[in-house]
């Protein structure tokens, strides 16, 4: 008989090695009972994303809806202060587009960002009482203000990122 | 397998599938031996073989409702344990590819078997080379076409053949000298 046919005939007898089975279960078991848990924890996780992405939608609904109806008003008031706020936001949004190309340094600008959010704020709370309480001008005024100060601060951030860049290139080329 | 065995082998996958580890516990007991020497004859490292025998029986028991009963459940589960064997020996850079240039003894029929025993052979599987390793388990152990070997291996099916002398010529002398070192 060759080899070939030896183990053919024996390869149920050549099982010999007896395993720690009790240990290897105990490591089976452990990830058995994990699965379930970290199953529970990513349906948690899904869960809290959604409720985020709900909020924030909701959120941008409210904001867009509010700026429609503010500019209905503003255009009801007066159509060159409402031309005059959309100009303001599409300056804004350019603004914000080219600081996000410029690949800034978070860091130095945190201050910045602390006063955009700021005058976020009062922005929006203004535009909620212009929609609350109808026109007033001396709230329409403020708001047109505070557009103009967050274009003005949104300059000055560009302005530092370019200064900041030339700094480093000079200090390279020494 | 007895018709009794596959009906008590449904009845704990059917548990299983429920959840019960009690019965995945005795769907362990009744397969472990079997599986830790496929794995500890492709993979010859105590420590490497219970990490894999561990993650291809956790793998086993969360895709149970994949088991089709198309074969058996041990055959279904070796599968598990060879894929997963593979894939080890190929993250470790194992390339089943290449065939050593090694001056092979002639094949002579001569009879060696009167000295030797299943130890033995296992033992000595155990030293061959991986490449010449895994394909012998593969085609003479478990059974596997040299198609199939070449398939699983992305190799060609004529590499598994000389791997596959290879390993059987070596095998042959280890247990040579096995038997010459014994008496």
């Amino acid at each position: 008989m060759n080899i070939e046919e030896y183990i053919r005939k024996n390869r149920n007898q050549l099982d010999v090695e007896m395993p720690d089975d009790d240990y290897l279960w105990t490591g089976i078991s452990h990830s058995l009972n994990k699965k379930p848990r970290q199953k529970r924890f990513l349906i948690l996780k899904i869960a809290a994303a959604t409720v985020v992405l709900i909020t924030l939608s909701v959120i941008t609904y409210q904001v867009t809806s509010l700026r429609n109806n503010q500019q209905l008003i503003l255009a009801k008031i007066d159509p060159d202060l409402a031309k005059q706020e959309a100009q303001f936001q599409n300056q804004i949004k350019t603004y914000y587009q080219v600081l996000a190309a410029t690949n800034y340094d978070e860091e130095l600008l945190t201050s910045s960002f602390r006063d955009l959010e700021y005058i976020d704020t009062l922005i929006n709370k203004y535009s909620a009482d212009l929609n609350k309480h109808g026109p007033n001008l001396k709230l329409l005024n403020s708001l047109m203000d505070l557009y103009q100060k967050k274009i003005r601060l949104l300059d000055r951030m560009l302005n530092e990122i370019e200064k900041n860049k030339k700094y480093e290139n000079n200090k390279t080329n020494i | 397998m007895g018709e009794k065995n596959v009906e008590i082998h449904a009845k704990l996958i059917d548990e299983a599938l429920k959840g019960s580890q009690q019965a995945m516990y005795r769907l362990y007991k009744l397969y472990v031996q079997a599986m830790y020497n496929t794995c500890i004859r492709m993979v010859p490292n105590q420590y490497d073989a219970e990490d894999i025998i561990q993650e291809s029986f956790v793998k086993a028991f969360n895709n149970l409702h994949s088991f089709r009963g198309d074969s058996s459940f041990g055959s279904w589960l070796k599968r598990i344990v060879i894929n997963q064997s593979i894939t080890f020996l190929r993250k470790k850079k194992q390339d089943f590819l290449e065939v050593d240039c090694l001056e092979l003894p002639s094949d002579e029929d001569e009879d060696i078997t009167s000295g030797i025993n299943p130890t033995m052979i296992h033992d000595s599987i155990k030293t061959l080379p991986k490449k010449a390793r895994v394909v012998l388990n593969l085609y003479l152990l478990e059974g596997y076409r040299h198609k199939e070997i070449a398939k699983i291996l992305n190799i060609t099916e004529s590499t598994s053949k000389s791997q596959y002398l290879r390993a059987k010529q070596l095998l042959r002398e280890k247990l040579k000298k096995e038997i010459r070192y014994e008496y």
